[in-house]
């Protein structure tokens, strides 16, 4: 019934139902509480913060160090996303790897991650960046692969694999 | 190889500053209207509002253009909500119309409504107090599920997306959690026509 409220169901879908409706007095009754229900939280006004609030986010934003790693694996996501060379991808993400490593461990970065959000469009990603073909680079696609990170009603789920294996 | 990215880092990171206090001042209005639906509360939601802020602000390089903006920072505020809940079992629940502490003294929130008179401003503040107070009842999912759907008008597929789970569990949520409303709600449902 919510469904047919929001008018997220096919068009056929919503013609049954309301033929439905037409004739059956408990879905009717149904259909109007629940509908009901959805303009009661729809009216609820829309609350404001203090004046000064996007001034007090921006000059905390000045007081956020992103990580190294953060950093890099932000700057292979926009290198990828605006199509640059694929080799300076590489190059950008195989810093990474070292980064990661001379981090002496993963568990310190698997905690940082475990904090993230967002993550999840480099997964996809990370299978874009080529090879150098001949040269040592030897990035594989799975050694960036982040879980997303936006679990749900579970605990996060955060893994990186094959990282410089 | 690292100075090769750091350099790259840092042309990125001017534009990508200047860009995100923009989305800042364009956002954060709505972004704390939600929070505040969310959280119940001021307090809290100067908080999850701020907390959002920052770690999109971390990840802003991972974000894609092609993705509304809100949505994204949803996602985020999603996330640092159920996060909180996790630390903090008991969520701190203040009703809009209860006086809060400031530095001079007890102040009650101000919430103006040009359209309405007097009489009808206190029924419907005091109508809003319920509204909230009914969706501050909720589990958290679902409470998340209504707001995106009737606050912020999300479609299903955005707010699976939002809350990282499938329309299916959408559908369910929305349905259980109006149900549940529906139950805190009953005997003002005259008033809420």
């Amino acid at each position: 019934m919510s469904a047919y409220v929001d008018a997220e169901l096919t068009g056929a879908e919503m013609l049954e139902i309301r033929r439905h409706l037409a004739g059956c007095r408990e879905c009717a009754n149904e259909h109007e509480s629940i509908r009901l229900m959805k303009h009661a939280v729809s009216r609820l006004r829309t609350v404001a913060p203090r004046e000064d609030f996007a001034h007090f986010i921006i000059a905390r934003l000045d007081e956020v160090r992103i990580p190294g790693y953060q950093r890099v694996l932000n700057s292979v996501a926009v290198l990828v996303h605006k199509k640059l060379s694929p080799v300076a991808a590489a190059l950008a993400a195989s810093g990474l790897a070292l980064v990661v490593l001379s981090a002496g461990g993963m568990d310190d970065v698997a905690q940082e991650v475990n904090s993230a959000v967002a993550g999840s469009s480099l997964v996809a990603r990370a299978g874009e960046i080529n090879m150098i073909p001949g040269s040592n680079i030897s990035l594989r696609p799975q050694a960036l692969e982040i879980a997303d990170t936006m679990s749900y009603g579970r605990e996060p789920v955060v893994q990186w694999t094959s990282l410089g294996r | 190889m690292v100075d090769v990215a750091d350099t790259v880092t840092a042309v990125a990171r001017d534009e990508d500053r200047r860009e995100f206090d923009a989305l800042v001042e364009r956002y954060h209005k709505q972004a704390y209207n939600i929070a505040y639906r969310m959280a119940g509360n001021h307090a809290d939601a100067e908080d999850l509002t701020q907390e959002a802020f920052i770690r999109a602000f971390r990840f802003f390089g991972q974000y894609r253009r092609e993705l509304s903006f809100d949505s994204w920072l949803y996602k985020i505020m999603s996330n640092v909500f159920i996060d909180r809940l996790r630390r903090k079992p008991k969520a701190r629940i203040r009703s809009i119309d209860q006086p809060v502490l400031t530095d001079e003294g007890q102040a009650q929130f101000e919430i103006p409504d040009t359209a309405a008179g007097p009489e009808e401003e206190v029924l419907s503040n005091e109508m809003d107090s319920r509204i909230q107070e009914a969706l501050d009842t909720l589990p958290e999912a679902f409470r998340l599920t209504v707001i995106y759907a009737d606050i912020e008008g999300f479609s299903y597929e955005e707010i699976a997306e939002t809350t990282s789970t499938n329309i299916g569990t959408v559908r369910s949520r929305l349905h259980r959690g109006r149900r549940m409303l529906r139950s805190k709600l009953k005997k003002y449902e005259d008033q809420l026509l």
